[in-house]
């Protein structure tokens, strides 16, 4: 029998495996499809009956028109789930038409797939279980359990059994019970994190039950976890950094007020309350601005806020500036502020601000300011003062003593002796006069300062002990001085300290003995503490305190001349040097001078 | 040589005035005296005798006390500077002070129109020696 060609090509165009059949079940005719579905030529597949490859196809021609399930056998042993539907063409049976309108994969490619599942599966570094409905273990992956043995063991066993196996409290079986059950339950996954103590280590997994559903039934449930320790580990860093972050801004000496791009309020400390006078609650959301500062800063706060937004960076916000804050009760304070911009993860801009309540900072520095005004004046009047003995007391004594000198020059002829003495006492307190009032003005004067230098002691002393070389030798003094150090100060001054504390040692002697002088010097963190001893008379306790005053004399001019001046002197360039001085005496035995001269003079 | 042809003291102290007047009497030197008691008194006898010197060649010399009341030293020696082109005669100045303040001695000597400074009161020596630079 010969069959139209038009059959042929009709069924080659149809998308799904097609064959055309006799009623002998011979195959007469395979579509491009149905060779795929093969992996065979066609002769190779006619050498068989089309029941050989579909075994119910008798059943499929008998309802004809209707979809029936078969097996298809392929060439190579794979087996197959399909669906047949048969037609038979013009209505003559010996010839039809048989459709494959539902093929599943090859047992072999489930196979695989499954296989390659595994893979996956036994290779996924996280835990993996599957369990029946009934909670019993179908698979566990070796990351769940190492041990193949136990693995294999715990194959349609449940947790309960491995408590038991392993001897560990049944506790952990019935939380993972309960969460199974709302599982099945709620039909919806669950997860939960799971806390260990092992090693001295905290172990963290995150785990997870996952239902699966097959029409509409319970199939199994999947079992997930992943350790989620070093998540945790980090996690609890953030949080406690955060606890402590909080702990700060709640209780720094600063107001840290937070604000969005929109400058609301987002954080208020409790020193922005102190200062500001509003609590969290009332200001959160409103306008950071309005709240702390007068209208006019605060627009101009807005602006800079703005420019930054755009970009024009034309005002530095992070710098510290001065400006006005305004209290609750609209009372204006001045503090100081500055301004951080953050960058959010979210990319958005927000700021926090830290400002100092700088009320009695600014009250100190009114203090310092008037102080320092009052030191000026007293300076002034002390130049003045210097004016007064440098200059006006003088001349009436050059008078005094230029004509006390004439009279005796052209009248000493017309004076008798008493006379003449008379002329010789007005003469000589006016000289005394004027030293005293000398000693004056140069006491007054020593505040007026020179440069600070650098001063070699060892050299100073030197120099000193040649100025006074002749009375040295007279008295035969021996001065022993240590290695003294480098000193900054004022030469002059330093200089005169020196040579008064020698020569008031030198004029203080005991008359019997050789006056010996000892110099050292000790060096403190901020300062250097000299020390001058001697081995004269001594002062009285009584006297002590009173030696560093000017024209305090404890001796009788005929005994120790002198004006009181000399001790005066060091006190006051001791002070210049913001040091003190003092001294240690033991009557007839012997006075220790000390003084110290700071590190840091400006 | 210069020829000297008046000596003129700057000082408000009768007491010095005197003295001094003395003192160069002392001295030898017979040269007219003239006496002004303050900076101010000192300018226009400076500039009367200008007036009636008339001559280049002349020199009037100046002793002149810092501290006086109306117009002290230093008022006279700004004053000064700016009439000095109105004044014929030679004006040699010498600054007078019984200061004892360095800083006065410092500031004296600094002004070009100043000579030299002496204490008070002027020495007979001092005076001999600045007489020897004079006809």
């Amino acid at each position: 029998m010969t069959i139209p060609s038009l059959y042929f090509k009709l069924i080659d165009t149809f998308p799904m495996a097609c064959f055309l059949i006799n009623s002998e079940l011979e195959v007469l005719h395979i579509n491009p499809s149905g060779l795929d579905m093969f992996g065979m030529s066609f002769t190779e597949i006619n050498t068989k009956l089309v029941s050989f490859y579909f075994p119910q196809v008798a059943s499929c021609i008998q309802q004809e028109g209707v979809p029936v399930k078969s097996t298809f056998a392929d060439g190579n042993g794979n087996e197959q789930d399909v669906k047949l539907q048969y037609s038979s063409i013009d209505g003559n049976i010996a010839l039809g038409m048989l459709y494959v309108t539902e093929q599943s994969h090859s047992k072999q490619s489930i196979i695989e797939q499954q296989k390659f599942n595994e893979i996956i599966l036994d290779n996924i570094p996280a835990d993996i279980a599957v369990f029946d409905s009934n909670h019993n273990y179908l698979y566990i992956n070796p990351n769940g359990v190492r041990d193949p043995d136990t693995r294999k063991w715990m194959i349609g066993k449940n947790d309960f059994d491995y408590c038991e196996y392993k001897k560990l409290d049944q506790s952990i079986a019935q939380n993972r019970r309960a969460i199974f059950n709302k599982v099945v339950q709620t039909r919806e996954q669950v997860e939960w994190i799971d806390e260990y103590h092992k090693d001295g280590k905290d172990i963290y997994v995150m785990r997870r039950f996952y239902p699966v559903f097959l029409d509409d039934e319970l199939y199994y449930v999947i079992g997930y976890g992943v350790d989620v320790s070093e998540l945790k580990r980090i996690q609890n860093i953030v949080i406690y950094n955060e606890k402590i972050n909080k702990l700060i801004l709640e209780s720094a000496s600063d107001a840290i007020i937070k604000f969005d791009s929109e400058s609301n309020i987002t954080f208020w400390n409790p020193k922005a309350e102190l200062f500001f006078g509003w609590n969290s609650e009332e200001v959160l959301g409103k306008k950071v601005f309005d709240v702390i500062l007068t209208k006019e800063t605060g627009n101009t706060y807005c602006k800079h806020i703005k420019d930054y937004i755009e970009g024009n960076q034309s005002f530095v916000l992070d710098e510290i500036v001065e400006i006005s804050g305004i209290y609750k009760n609209k009372k204006e304070f001045p503090i100081e502020i500055s301004i951080l911009p953050l960058k959010e993860p979210n990319g958005k801009i927000s700021f926090c601000t830290f400002i100092r309540d700088i009320t009695s900072r600014k009250q100190k520095e009114l203090q310092v300011t008037v102080q320092n005004k009052m030191l000026l004046n007293k300076n002034i009047e002390l130049e003045q003062f210097t004016y007064i003995t440098s200059h006006d007391l003088q001349e009436p004594l050059l008078t005094l003593m230029s004509f006390s000198d004439l009279l005796l020059e052209d009248y000493s002829d017309g004076l008798d002796d008493e006379a003449k003495l008379y002329i010789e006492f007005i003469n000589k307190s006016a000289i005394r006069m004027r030293a005293l009032v000398t000693g004056l003005m140069e006491y007054a004067r020593i505040g007026k300062r020179d440069g600070i230098r650098s001063i070699d002691c060892n050299k100073m002393i030197e120099d000193v002990s040649n100025d006074l070389s002749v009375i040295i030798r007279d008295t035969g003094t021996e001065i022993a001085v240590d290695n003294l150090p480098h000193i900054r100060g004022y030469e002059t001054y330093i200089r005169l300290l020196f040579q008064n504390l020698i020569s008031n040692a030198i004029k203080f002697k005991k008359k019997e003995i050789n006056c010996k002088i000892k110099i050292s010097c000790k060096e403190n963190t901020n300062e250097w503490k000299f020390s001058i001893e001697d081995n004269g008379i001594g002062i009285a306790d009584k006297y002590v305190n009173q030696v560093f005053i000017i024209f305090k004399r404890l001796h009788n001019e005929s005994l120790y001349k002198g004006h009181g001046i000399g001790l005066a002197h060091c006190k006051k360039i001791v002070d210049i040097h913001n040091g003190e001085i003092s001294v240690k005496s033991t009557l007839g035995v012997g006075s220790t001078f000390t003084f110290t001269i700071s590190k840091n003079i400006q | 040589m210069k020829q000297l042809d008046t000596i003129l003291l700057i000082d408000d102290d009768f007491a010095t005035n005197y003295l001094h007047k003395k003192i160069i009497s002392k001295s030898g030197i017979d040269t007219p005296i003239e006496v002004a008691n303050d900076g101010e008194e000192g300018i226009n006898k400076l500039l009367s005798l200008n007036k009636s010197i008339n001559n280049e060649n002349a020199t009037i010399l100046v002793f002149l006390d810092l501290n006086m009341p109306v117009m002290d030293g230093w008022g006279f020696l700004k004053q000064f500077a700016i009439i000095r082109s109105t004044v014929l005669c030679n004006v040699d100045l010498y600054v007078l002070s019984s200061s004892i303040n360095p800083d006065d001695k410092a500031r004296a000597t600094s002004n070009s129109l100043v000579i030299d400074y002496y204490p008070k009161p002027l020495s007979i020596a001092t005076l001999k020696n600045i007489r020897s630079n004079y006809l």
